[in-house]
């Protein structure tokens, strides 16, 4: 068998630089969860369908269960840690508290760092773009309604704002 | 009614911002120190003996810290029934045979995941392998192969009866020679399953001083340590199972599963934490499903409709154990007598072991097959008669005040209201003629309307039958609430938190929820049995009134007043007539303490479902009552069929719930909207499929759950049935289950009236559609 | 699941590139956005001592215009397809084929040449290491026999992809290099073998660099119409993609490929059927009849056979329709 060898990698996550040594067959999900201790990414499916391991890779929505991670060296990712900072929690965040988006939870980070990169993107969005842009991330306790509501909440306070 | 501030009141999560912010500590994120990775050798036949286990090879694996098979455990059966009748038939590993696919043989603790399953492949298992049956007709037949005896009070001549349900009133031969019409079918529901997103999962951690700490993906952490201790032998004591977040759970993670034995001897063996966190594909197969049923319905009925008598056999494919077949049996028949009166009713259900997977509750357990074939048949007996659906069933409807045939009173029953309500706001009597007329147009795109209800039972007698709380004022009067409830993400810890913010007039931030531990925490029935909110939240109630009978008692001698002269308001105590005497929390704690000789302000509360009752209803002749609270609903479901394709879309379902009193409107939308979208995923494509007993669909991939894409609007209309006042107890009923069966009821009605398709078997496939459509085509021609 | 061990490379350059190829020849497997092969790795259905990253190559990434072609590189993502204006205004059958994939996320890392090199797919072949322990291999896992057809010699596994019908019904060629050696262009239905077991033709050393389609004239339409049971993460149990073109009032040519047909895209000669023909004069039905009637198609999905052959032709006529109304 091949002597099985490891790599010094350089991945920033939510900013902050972190030098890892990893095995080449691992994948970013690992990687945060094991070696970052980032657990808000989480695992449900193996094979890249449910979405509840959604992390933002240069500010778009991926599969970090798909990704090794010595493949995204050098690019911004973003994990549900990443996402609130200081006193409050980020408007999105804050909407599905509000809406009742909720329920068990186990998708709702991936489901909030979705709806984070549709909102950049689009910031007033439509129902029907909501949820093509939901279609990849699965959730079994809401339906998705009150999911769909808080994200399209989120867009309509921002246009109250201006 | 009095105002409320927090009772009633769509108030935000209590465990929401950690949630959302990815803090909440699920079983799947718990890492100890020195933690090993557990791993299960499984059975890769349906039926065999196991003639020898060889461990050798695996145990000399470097980094691997220790082999479990039957001859490490104490071979105590274990069951999600175990009475004199019906005896826990379950190994936690299997000793000298295996009856399914993915059955448990050995377990392996090892450094890593890749060592332990490399040491899996090391186990050498010797088989002798047995014919295998996988249809519980098939396994009824006296030349099937044995899996286990029949239950020896079964007398008919059937092989593999795991158990029977026989009950009846009234003399139906009679009533159906009396009928106006009689109607005969045959209805067959498919393998479903829960599709939770967090995996199955556990870490147990057993200690030099004879402890063992788990951490467990669960739905009531008190069952789960008294299984555990129980096939362990260890003392309930020394089993702490500690609070986790769930991830989901809809009925698949109660009782005890194989892989948590095998991670806690192994833990034992290791003196190390062990790990073993399920694969999706070990979820399919090694985890539980649901309960498929074939149910035989014989309805009569008069000119008008109203039903004259029932003749209902149920068989259930109960797996290789007993699981909670014996319970879904039980239950048909519930779910069946409990929404319409049944003048005369012969009932008999069987469940039959075959070498398929355990069977186990979800969401409805029994409910959503039953309520399917019952509801469809009142349609098929409706269009017969040609009479609105809606009508005939409010015509059968219980009403409220009747007394049920096991002697349950259905009290404030809002059947008949949530179907004149769901009826009035869908337009339902229009849009149904209207889909009528439009059947024969030539459009390929059809609409239809359709109808179902459901009624279920909250709480009932089962381990550990009741909830005690404990409310604790700390000294600047903010609180904590400790309860063994287990929040899977149904809200119990907001909703138990919105009481006792009631009861003592401190605000819901001001309370801290200390949860599910069974060390710390008090005995709770669990969140299993649909009645959460009325046994542990009673029991917070009484637990605050306890606390602020003692508050009020202090405040009296402060305030040299009686209590009952004496009213709470945000933390402070007021004298009623003269509110500028008052005293805050704070400061009655600390005289409590001063003067009291040290009292601080705890208060206590119990509560147990079915009080008056000593044992449980009799799962095999329905005998004894079964529940307080009776909750009911009517739902219109909307759907578009593509006739080209067959292939169904529910557009819409609204809903008319009477779930006594919404605590939590938005949390009760929310458990709504949940039991529509698993409905639809369940009526539309969902479904386990296998072949010779071994799962060929275990990923998300192709057991389709319903994405956001599929998203069906919802609407609701409360029936308000119950009420909250404070200082005394209150009745609330159901709202988490049934849901699930009303959704698909109505979807196959709405698919009858836009196509004239009336499926006797689920999932609605779109194949099946067509096919019927070609039929229906073929015979006008 | 875990991935089993590999070493991974990840060239910067096309000429790093290309000496990796060459150096480690049938040894190395590409990896692309891995939405396909990271799956079937982690299942033991796919073992490769090294793997060749491709997402840091430049030259393989972007769509221009190129004269009457486009050029797409492979390795450009769905998700830039989707957004890609140019693609949208000719090549609507490629728009809707690429935003019928998956979801946003994976088409965010997906890529157009993962999408057509990806294996066919068989509820019986798509499993573990474990469930073929417990089971056996199938024939396409090494096994010796077909068991979704029992005792079959040949693999009845199908191709699922979405885009290779879009692009085929649009006569793009794919373009292939190596370290030495001339640069190879080919028409892109001859990437399938039409077996199951190995469904797209690789060459060791060799690489798919380009898509090149001709950008079709003014009185022109495409359309890819997708059956799936779940509206999103799902693959086709029946697709097909359809082109005509009227040039004055009269269609000179028309391409219908079906997608989920069998091992490879399948063609279907439309011959006199459309072509000559006013487009209000298409019968829409005899195209849905045209399809092949011995398609190898089997019961190896949740759909059944029968039911999958009917909406291949359901869905043909649909992509035919739509494309007619684009005209």
């Amino acid at each position: 068998m091949k002597k099985k060898s490891k790599r010094l990698i350089t991945l920033i996550v939510n900013d902050v630089e972190y030098e890892i040594a990893t095995y080449p067959n691992r994948t970013l999900l690992e990687v945060l969860r094991d070696d970052l201790s980032l657990k808000g990414a989480k695992e449900a499916c193996d094979d890249g369908v449910c979405g509840t391991c959604t992390v933002l890779l240069d500010g778009k929505p991926v599969r970090s269960c798909l990704l090794l991670a010595v493949e995204v060296q050098g690019k911004a990712i973003t994990t549900i840690e990443g996402l609130s900072s200081g006193e409050r929690l980020h408007p999105i965040q804050q909407a599905f508290l509000d809406n009742g988006a909720i329920q068990c939870g186990y998708c709702t980070p991936g489901m909030v760092l979705t709806a984070k990169a549709l909102l950049d993107e689009k910031p007033n969005p439509t129902d029907d773009e909501i949820q093509i842009a939901l279609s990849g991330n699965f959730c079994r306790c809401t339906g998705y309604n009150k999911i769909v509501k808080a994200i399209g909440s989120v867009s309509a306070g921002k246009e109250g704002g201006h | 009614m009095e105002e409320l501030s927090y009772v009633g009141k769509s108030v935000t999560r209590k465990d929401g911002p950690t949630k959302v912010t990815g803090r909440a500590e699920y079983t799947v994120d718990v890492s100890l120190p020195g933690m090993l990775h557990g791993k299960v050798l499984r059975s890769p036949h349906p039926h065999a003996r196991i003639l020898s286990i060889d461990t050798t090879s695996a145990e000399r694996l470097r980094g691997v810290k220790a082999v479990v098979t039957a001859k490490d455990s104490l071979k105590i059966r274990h069951g999600f029934v175990d009475t004199p009748r019906y005896p826990a038939d379950q190994y936690p590993i299997a000793v000298d045979k295996v009856c399914h696919v993915g059955e448990e043989i050995a377990g392996v603790a090892a450094i890593d995941e890749a060592t332990a399953e490399e040491a899996l492949s090391l186990i050498k298992v010797e088989y002798e392998l047995l014919p295998a049956v996988f249809t519980p007709e098939e396994a009824m037949k006296l030349d099937a192969p044995e899996i286990h005896p029949s239950h020896p009070k079964v007398q008919e001549p059937y092989k593999n009866i795991g158990g029977l349900t026989r009950t009846g009133w009234g003399d139906v031969d009679k009533a159906f020679n009396e009928a106006y019409l009689v109607r005969e079918d045959r209805f067959v529901t498919h393998l479903r399953t829960h599709a939770y997103m967090e995996p199955q999962a556990i870490v147990a951690s057993y200690d030099y001083s004879g402890k063992l700490d788990v951490w467990v993906s669960s739905m009531g952490t008190f069952l789960k340590r008294a299984k555990l201790a129980n096939s362990l032998g260890l003392p309930f004591g020394n089993v702490r199972v500690h609070k986790t977040y769930v991830g989901g759970a809809f009925g698949g993670k109660v009782d005890l599963f194989s892989h948590e034995y095998i991670a806690s001897l192994l833990s034992i063996k290791s003196h190390s934490p062990v790990r073993i966190v399920y694969s999706r594909e070990e979820v399919f197969k090694g985890a539980r499903h649901a309960q498929p049923l074939i149910l035989e319905l014989k309805t009569g009925v008069a000119r008008d409709g109203t039903i004259l008598a029932q003749q209902v056999r149920a068989i259930n494919d109960s797996g290789a154990y007993r699981g909670s077949g014996v319970v879904v049996i039980f239950l048909a028949w519930g779910f069946l007598m409990v929404p319409y009166r049944i003048p005369n009713l012969k009932y008999e259900g069987y469940s039959v072991y075959t070498n398929n997977l355990v069977r186990c509750p979800q969401r409805g357990h029994g409910a959503p097959a039953m309520r399917f074939a019952v509801e469809s048949q009142f349609d098929m007996i409706a269009n017969e008669l040609n009479l609105d659906p809606a009508e005939m069933r409010l015509r059968n409807a219980r009403r409220p005040g009747e007394i049920l045939p096991n002697e349950d009173s259905v009290k404030n029953f809002g059947l008949a209201r949530c179907i004149e309500e769901v009826a009035r706001r869908t337009n339902f009597v229009e849009k149904y003629k209207k889909a009528e007329e439009e059947r024969s147009s030539v459009s390929t795109i059809k609409r239809g309307i359709g109808i179902g209800t459901c009624a279920y039972f909250g709480g009932s007698l089962v381990y550990p039958n009741s909830s005690s709380v404990i409310v604790k004022l700390t000294d600047d009067g903010s609180v904590l609430l400790i309860t063994g409830a287990v929040d899977m993400g149904q809200g119990a810890e907001t909703v138990l938190s919105q009481i006792v913010a009631e009861e003592m007039s401190v605000p819901v931030e001001d309370i801290q929820v200390y949860a599910a531990d069974t060390e710390t925490t008090c005995i709770d029935i669990g969140s299993w049995i649909s009645g959460l909110t009325w046994v542990t939240g009673n029991a917070a109630k009484k637990a605050a009134e306890n606390a602020m009978k003692k508050l009020l008692q202090v405040a009296a001698e402060e305030l040299d007043t009686d209590p009952s002269e004496l009213v709470a308001r945000n933390k402070e105590i007021l004298v009623r007539r003269a509110p500028d005497r008052k005293i805050s929390y704070k400061e009655a704690i600390a005289a409590s303490i001063a003067k009291k000789r040290g009292d601080s302000i705890i208060g206590e509360g119990h509560f147990r479902t079915m009080k008056d009752e000593p044992t449980h209803p009799s799962l095999a002749t329905t005998k004894g009552r079964w529940s307080e609270n009776y909750s009911s609903y009517a739902q219109v479901a909307e759907v578009e069929v593509d006739t080209e394709t067959g292939a169904m879309k529910i557009i819409k379902v609204t809903t008319a719930h009477d779930c006594g009193f919404p605590f939590n409107p938005m949390l009760v939308e929310g458990q709504i909207d949940g039991q529509v979208s698993m409905g639809q995923g369940h009526a539309l494509y969902e479904e386990v499929l296998s072949d010779e007993g071994a799962v060929i669909n275990p990923s998300f991939l192709e057991y389709r759950i319903p994405c956001a894409l599929d998203m069906v609007e919802t609407d609701y209309i409360d029936v308000i049935t119950e009420e909250y006042k404070k200082g005394t107890h209150y009745d609330t009923k159901e709202v988490g289950e049934g849901y699930v069966a009303g959704t698909i009821a109505a979807t196959a009605n709405a698919l009858y009236n836009a196509t004239g398709v009336r499926l006797d078997q689920t999932p609605f496939y779109p194949h099946r559609i067509l096919e019927r459509l070609e039929q229906i085509k073929n015979k006008e021609r | 699941m875990r991935l089993p061990y590999f070493d991974f490379f990840e060239p910067d350059t096309l000429q790093e590139m290309f000496t990796i190829l060459e150096r480690y020849g049938k040894r190395v497997r590409l990896l692309a956005g891995g939405t396909d092969i990271i799956p079937l790795m982690k299942l033991g259905l796919i073992t490769s001592p090294y793997l060749l990253g491709l997402k840091n190559v430049p030259e393989l990434k972007g769509i221009k215009r190129q004269g009457q072609n486009l050029h797409i590189g492979t390795m450009t993502t769905l998700a830039a397809i989707a957004a890609s204006g140019l693609i949208k205004k000719h090549f609507p059958a490629l728009h809707e084929a690429a935003l019928a994939v998956a979801a946003p996320p994976i088409r965010n890392v997906a890529t157009i040449g993962g999408n057509l090199f990806q294996n066919s797919r068989c509820l019986f072949y798509n499993q573990s290491n474990t469930w073929r322990l417990e089971r056996q291999a199938c024939l396409k896992a090494g096994g010796k026999t077909c068991l979704a057809v029992p005792g079959s010699k040949k693999c009845f596994s199908v191709y699922q992809g979405d885009l290779a019908p879009a692009l085929i019904v649009h006569e793009a060629k794919i373009r292939t290099e190596k370290k030495r050696g001339k640069p190879r262009e080919y028409p892109l239905q001859a990437l399938f073998t039409g077996q199951g077991h190995e469904p797209v033709r690789k060459a060791a050393g060799e690489i798919a660099t380009e898509i090149i389609v001709p950008i079709p004239g003014k009185r022109t339409g495409s359309s890819y119409q997708k059956l799936r049971l779940r509206s999103a993460m799902d693959y086709p149990l029946a697709g097909a993609a359809a082109f005509v073109s009227a040039g004055r009032g009269i269609i000179d040519s028309a391409r219908l490929v079906l997608s989920a047909a069998g091992p490879a895209p399948v063609v279907v000669p439309l011959n006199e059927l459309i072509v000559g023909k006013k487009p209000a004069d298409v019968d829409l039905e005899s195209v849905g009849e045209s399809i092949p009637k011995n398609l190898p198609v089997v019961n190896n999905n949740v759909a059944p056979a029968w039911y999958r052959r009917k909406m291949l032709a359901v869905f043909a006529k649909r992509a035919m329709k739509a494309a007619l109304e684009r005209l």
